[in-house]
């Protein structure tokens, strides 16, 4: 029946779904029948049964965060709105949690544990049952360990599979190795963090307190699509006179809604940025007595080495979490008329070249002052095809006008090599300026409503670890996996990590191929299922076999998600899956038995004070939702004061660990591939951009036939890159490159940067007939980005491609 | 009297669909159609850009019924399906109805759609308010003002689920309400006011 | 009488052809209207072009026939019998063609149990059934060849055949959302019936001549003739009127103008300017020409076939701009659309084409009505063999 309905997928899936009965096709074939039933019955309601309601909260890492009040009605979601548990402000929910109706009956739901059938990729498989699926996981991880070794298996979950349930046990009992996030949108940061030592930025307050801002600067964070409840706090801030100067090479919706559209060439941010900087400096736009009392630029620097002056010692650096060395800075105190200690200055220089000990030394502001002198923004402008008169009137914004905001938003910039450069650069700025720790002022990524706004959740007590479980090193991160020699042959993912989690598919396809064991388990047939020798089904977020499933805190809330729906076909809870493939080691005995069991000791063993005394009967009673008595009002300033975590406790702009790269104070870079004196330009002209749509969060939804039906897909290019490869509007269109290649409708749109092309980052396989977006991008990671607190970022969007008719 | 309508702040509306597809789940509008749909103006495309690059101008209008006061559909309907009920909005009789589509060629806003086909749900059973009637093939519909919900009291779902509190509800009658003051705000409008047809729901740019 | 051999084959082949739409219209009540080409973009299409150019048809045999009466042209009496058989078939036809498209046939009643008579649709109703019981009254009246009750009821009839399309027109023409919204509308309609109904009364006289139920000397033919000149210039001058209006401010209705004349509706615009008014017109305006039955038939065929053109063009061009737009449109609701993907469900502008099933369905009302017509006139009229003619001088040979 479902091989039927699935013409959109062709013989892949029907394969896959062979044996399943699809949900969704009950109401095809009933609808499309032609009937004369019911021509003289009157219109009634459609039903009138009883109704429950459900408190489920959505998405996690959109940094949304919204709880949901599902109405379920004969076994069914029939409508989501947001709980009216919260307070005005957060109750809300985005097109997504309304696509949730449409999204959990999806044809693509994975209904029955499966195994593979033809070859990995092909998407053969047939049915087979729990039993013998969690027999083959366990017998082909063990088989695995006792070849090559216990980290011979590799555990991957997806952001969404790890932070909505909140555990990832496997790994710790067998012994194998394991990974949280890692590789992707962190360049800016890691750009940043030794400036402040704050994982992203000096976002302190919440995106509420931009109320307050005089100006916002908007770099590469499209919120109006993909952060959508929270921009409601841009409009808030224009309607109280704030000036939002969106940058992004696209028109994107968040860009139609700003007082300013920049659109810098892709890749050139950092370019943009030192000319901004450049003008600041330059025209003395900064504030002298703050960035000598505030900042490292005071502190000496040997002319000669590039090394700061001063002792070391051993820091625990607050991120990386462990001890290194730090320098003890000394600084020129001009009324000692000598280089003291930083801290012992009275009056220290700002600027100048002095001689201590025969050695010559320089401030770091005469330093940074000769670093880019060169990137003037008639520099800038040329390099990134903004007018230098933008270019200076965005610094005189950013540093005359009032409290300023520089959000950046996990994207853009951050899939280009040069990203940390930008990050580095927005720091000083930042520095320069004093623009943050004060209301209405803040750098940093704010999606999520604010980097710390933290602040407001509660921690929740973690399930205790028996004694002498851990997991196994972890030396090659999963991105490298495919390409730097490492020890896995044996993989389980929850969700499509592989697919999502690094760029160039062939390079991953091609991994997944040469490995002894691919385990999956996921909700919908996404295209790392393909892969798969094993698939688990997994429940969604709205199914539970228990009534109420996983603890989160989120908008000063702490919210138990209750069960919607029963676990539809076959699928399992999360939790469920790992207790039975732990039941093979018969190590289930030290997992929570329930959710419920694990929600418990979270709240009764967590010592938060925010969260004292609240039991899981409270929350129960109160409906799943508990608003945090000391929470605090997102919009006042002081709430989550910005720390500056560094060893002196400034702003420490220099970088002296980058010497070596030259970039020890910003020095502008091309990224690695996409820029137009690459040779490979001739052959591969248009920089190829992915971006997140409204009608997705990253693949998932990408089976929501509600969505399919508003949004169609395309490849978009401007009209004069189109026409003058002779293309036009709904074309089907190859775009390729020496990675590989895929086929897209062609959307012709002015919103396109010329010279560009751009497309909402990957559906599923079933949907992408012609090839994943994601066999073109680049997956290889320059040297330096690896010295990055948050390790290297895969550049996703640094990639040069040709376009042609298909 | 009431006259209930809304008026919807443009310079808040992202475009994101929100309302159109809360108005979809919560009137179980079958596929391929919508009661309430956000368009780019004067562009061919979902998020389309007006003139040329970098000088691009993009302005969301969601469209829905404009609960006229002087409705041309409800004129022109022979069997008296579509009437104004007294308050104010306008509504379908769908027992009335006899499919001749007057209405459809008659509202200026193209905010009707008609069930052309008997109604397919791909996720296979009726969704959204259960006191919302189903339509039948033959039957023309259209925006209600979501007045099975708003009879209860609550809003209708597409103001409650904008994320950009864009949208603002009320009786345009009672000149404290929030719509009304919404509607008497700089840069208040209507849709085609040459039309005549004095849409009660207000746009503010 | 005896029907001839071709005349029978004729009828089996209309018998064959109404029995097929039949059929397509019952799959069309069972599945819904999805099986046209209209969407909710483009809400009228085939049927209501046909309706309306029906109408016109028939209010022209009408007007003709009680203008013998009225203005007493004696020379029009004699084919007034044919021309109100011809005009009941055409109403009847245009009736049969609104309620194929009707989407809700079976809730038909509600028209008479809750009227609402500020609809032109209503109007249309009222004036269609007066209007068809008129022409059966004049029928049976002519049968009994009770002149004197005809000729009082061409006062009544007259009027109401003017107004029977201009109500049709009204339908359009009151509709201040589209471009139809124009006071020329009705009297537009009226022409339209008038040089399309004199056509097509020339044409079916002239089959009818040729089957022997009715006399169609030169004569006739060239005054009728004359007279179509006369109206097909009367409907052009009022399409001028029209156009110019609507492009002299260069604005409000200038999208639909540029639709009209170099559009999508632009073949069906410059189709009826050129070979529904201008060649006819030429051809007719010569008068050795309108003795000439292949020419007359000549125009005669253009000036319907251009009316059936005007229909498409008035009727679609309104559909084609909405009148606020933008991306991604209004959804059409088509049968693609229900399963399709953002490209079927939206479209940013007006497009139609009728079905194969459409385009039966109209097929088979007309070959419904054709067979009507005939099996009408060969039971109404009396053979000219048989009739009592005392002249044979000017009896007609056939051409």
């Amino acid at each position: 029946m479902s091989g039927e309905i699935s013409s959109r997928s062709g013989f892949t899936r029907r394969d896959f779904m062979k044996g399943a009965t699809a949900l969704g096709a009950i109401g095809m074939v009933a609808g499309g029948m032609s009937t004369a039933s019911g021509w003289f019955a009157p219109a009634k309601a459609i039903a009138d049964v009883q109704e429950t309601h459900c408190v489920v909260p959505h998405l996690v890492h959109c940094g949304g965060g919204c709880t949901l009040d599902c109405t379920v009605r004969e076994g069914r979601m029939v409508n989501v709105q947001p709980v009216a548990l919260y307070d005005e402000r957060n109750r809300k929910q985005c097109l997504r949690a309304v696509g949730e109706i449409s999204n959990t009956y999806s044809v693509d739901r994975i209904q029955t544990p499966l195994r593979r059938v033809g070859e990995r990729g092909e998407g053969k498989f047939e049915q087979i049952s729990w039993d013998e699926a969690i027999d083959e996981i366990a017998t082909a991880f063990k088989s695995a360990q006792e070849k090559y070794g216990k980290d011979a298996v590799f555990i991957k979950k997806t952001i969404e599979a790890m932070n909505s349930h909140g555990f990832n046990f496997i790994p710790t009992y067998i012994g194998c190795q394991t990974e949280a996030l890692s590789g992707i949108d962190r360049n800016i940061a890691n750009g940043m963090i030794p400036a402040f030592m704050q994982p992203h930025g000096l976002a302190a307050d919440s995106v509420w307190a931009w109320e307050d801002s005089k100006t916002i600067i908007n770099i590469a964070h499209n919120q109006a699509e993909t952060a959508i409840v929270w921009f409601e706090s841009v409009a808030v801030a224009r309607e109280n006179g704030a000036k939002f100067i969106d940058i992004d090479p696209r028109f994107s919706p968040t860009a139609s809604k700003s007082d300013q559209w920049i659109s810098p060439i892709p890749g050139q941010d950092p370019a943009l940025f030192l000319g901004v900087l450049n003008a600041m400096v330059s025209k003395g736009w900064y504030d002298e007595q703050f960035v000598v009392a505030n900042t490292s630029m005071p502190f000496l620097v040997d002319a000669e080495t590039g090394a700061l002056l001063g002792d070391m010692e051993q820091w625990m650096h607050p991120i990386a979490k462990k001890e290194v060395p730090a320098r003890i800075p000394m600084v020129w105190d001009t009324a000692a008329n000598s280089a003291v200690v930083y801290s012992a200055a009275t009056s220290p220089a700002l600027e100048g070249e002095y001689v201590v000990d025969g050695k010559k030394v320089v401030t770091q502001f005469t330093l940074l002052k000769k670093q880019i002198g060169d990137y003037t923004p008639a520099w800038a402008a040329a390099k990134s095809g903004v007018a230098e008169d933008v270019i200076t009137g965005l610094a005189d914004r950013y540093a005359n006008h009032g409290p300023a905001v520089i959000n950046w938003g996990m994207g853009g910039p951050d899939k280009f090599t040069n990203g940390d450069i930008l990050g580095h650069t927005l720091a000083i700025m930042a520095a320069l300026t004093g623009n943050y720790g004060k209301r209405g002022a803040g750098i940093g990524a704010y999606p999520g409503g604010g980097g710390m706004n933290s602040g407001v959740a509660a921690t929740f007590a973690t399930w205790p670890t028996a004694e002498g479980f851990k997991p196994a090193a972890h030396p090659v991160p999963f991105f490298d996996m495919p390409v730097k020699e490492n020890n896995v042959h044996a993989v389980m993912f929850f969700g499509d990590v592989p697919f999502l989690q690094r760029g160039n598919a062939n390079e991953t396809a091609a991994w997944l191929k040469s490995l002894d064991f691919v385990a999956v388990a996921e909700i919908y047939n996404s295209t790392v299922c393909s892969y798969a020798d094993i698939v688990l089904p997994s429940t969604s977020r709205f199914e539970c076999a228990e009534d109420w499933k996983a603890l989160r805190s989120l908008f000063g809330n702490v919210t138990l998600q209750q069960k919607a729906l029963e676990p539809m076909f076959e699928a399992k809870d999360d939790l469920e899956i790992e207790r039975l493939i732990l039941a093979k080691w018969g190590y289930d005995q030290y997992l929570p038995k329930t959710y419920e069991e694990l929600a418990r000791h979270q709240l009764s063993k967590s010592t938060d004070k925010k969260i004292e005394g609240l039991t899981f009967e409270k929350l129960v009673a109160e409906g799943g939702v508990y608003h945090i008595p000391s929470a605090t009002d997102p919009t006042v300033t002081g709430a989550n004061t910005p720390v500056l975590k560094t060893h002196t406790g400034r702003a420490e702009l220099y970088y002296e660990n980058l010497i070596e790269y030259g970039q020890a104070f910003p020095q502008f870079e091309e990224p690695s591939e996409a820029y137009a004196d690459n040779p490979l330009a001739e052959k591969y002209p248009l920089i190829f951009l992915t971006g997140k749509t409204r009608f997705r969060n990253h693949s998932y939804m990408s089976n929501t036939p509600w969505f399919h039906q508003m949004y169609g897909e395309p490849l978009m290019l401007n009209p004069v890159d189109a026409n003058a490869r002779g293309l036009k509007d709904g074309d089907t269109v190859r775009v390729f490159n020496d990675r590989g290649e895929f086929t897209a409708m062609l959307q012709v749109d002015e919103s396109i940067r010329p010279g560009s092309a751009y497309m909402a980052e990957e559906r599923f396989l079933q949907y992408s007939p012609g090839g994943l977006m994601q066999n073109v991008t680049n997956s290889t990671c320059i040297p330096r980005s690896y010295t990055g607190t948050h390790g290297a970022q895969v550049p996703f969007n640094d990639n040069l491609v040709e376009i042609k008719k298909a | 009297m009431t006259k209930l309508a809304l008026v919807i702040n443009q310079q808040r509306c992202i475009g994101c669909q929100a309302c159109a597809l809360s108005c979809k789940m919560s009137n179980n509008v079958p596929d391929g159609m919508m009661w309430n749909r956000v368009v780019s103006l004067d562009t061919d495309h979902i998020d389309g850009a007006r003139d040329t690059f970098p000088n691009l101008t993009r302005e969301y209008l969601p469209i829905a019924c404009q609960h006229c006061e002087n409705p041309a559909c409800m004129r022109v309907c022979p069997t008296g399906a579509t009437y104004k009920d007294d308050k104010g909005r306008v509504l379908i009789d769908y027992d009335k109805c006899i499919g001749c589509r007057m209405c459809m060629a008659a509202c200026p806003y193209n905010a009707r759609v008609f069930n052309w086909n008997e109604p397919v749900r791909q996720v296979g059973f009726d969704y959204g308010d259960k006191d919302v009637p189903a339509r039948g093939k033959g039957i023309m519909e259209k925006c209600t003002l979501c007045h099975e919900r708003t009879d209860r009291g609550e809003d209708p779902m597409c103001v409650v689920n904008c994320p950009m509190r864009a949208r603002v509800y009320g009786d345009l009658d009672d000149p404290n309400s929030a719509a009304s003051k919404a509607a008497r705000e700089a840069g208040a409008y209507v849709l085609l006011p040459e039309m005549g047809t004095k849409p009660q729901v207000h746009y503010v740019k | 009488m005896q029907l001839t051999a071709k005349t029978k084959g004729a009828c089996i082949v209309l018998a064959l052809l109404a029995v097929v739409g039949v059929g397509c219209w019952v799959f069309q009540l069972l599945n819904g209207l999805g099986v046209t080409g209209m969407s909710n973009v483009n809400s009228w299409g085939l049927y209501i072009c046909m309706f309306m150019l029906f109408v016109g048809l028939s209010a022209g045999g009408l007007i003709v026939a009680s203008s013998a009466h009225v203005f007493n042209v004696e020379s029009f009496k004699g084919v007034a019998k044919p021309a109100v058989i011809l005009s009941t078939v055409c109403i009847c036809i245009a009736a049969a063609l609104i309620l194929v498209d009707l989407g809700g046939i079976q809730r038909f009643w509600r028209l008479f149990t809750g009227p609402n008579f500020m609809s032109p649709l209503m109007w249309d109703v009222c004036i269609i059934m007066i209007y068809l019981v008129i022409n059966i009254l004049d029928l049976v009246w002519m049968g009994k060849g009770d002149e004197g009750k005809v000729r009082k009821l061409s006062y009544v009839a007259l009027p109401v055949a003017i107004l029977v399309h201009s109500v049709t027109a009204w339908i359009f023409g009151l509709q201040i959302a589209r471009a139809w919204y124009t006071a020329i509308m009705a009297p537009i309609f009226v022409a339209s019936a008038l040089d399309s109904g004199l056509a097509l009364l020339l044409l079916a006289l002239m089959v009818l001549d040729k089957m022997g139920l009715a006399k169609l000397d030169n004569g006739l033919m060239a005054s009728l003739g004359k007279l179509l000149a006369a109206f097909i210039a009367v409907d052009a001058f009022f399409i001028l009127c029209e156009v110019l209006t609507m492009a002299y401010p260069g604005a409000g209705e200038a999208a639909a103008l540029s639709q009209m004349l170099t559009g999508a509706t632009a073949p069906f615009f410059w189709a009826e300017v050129v070979g529904g008014l201008l060649v006819p017109f030429v051809v007719l305006a010569v008068a050795k020409n309108r003795e000439k039955r292949g020419a007359v038939v000549f125009a005669s065929v253009l000036v319907v076939l251009g009316v059936a053109c005007k229909r498409a063009w008035l009727l679609l061009t309104s559909f084609i701009t909405p009148n606020v737009a933008g991306g991604p449109g209004i959804t059409t609701g088509t049968l693609s659309a229900q399963t399709g993907n953002a490209t079927s469900v939206w479209a940013t502008a007006g497009s139609y084409a009728p079905t194969v099933l459409e385009v039966l369905i109209v097929v088979g009302v007309i070959a419904l009505g054709a067979l009507v017509f005939i099996l009408l006139c060969s039971k109404l009229l009396v053979h000219v063999s048989q009739a009592e003619v005392a002249a044979s001088e000017d009896a007609v040979q056939v051409v």
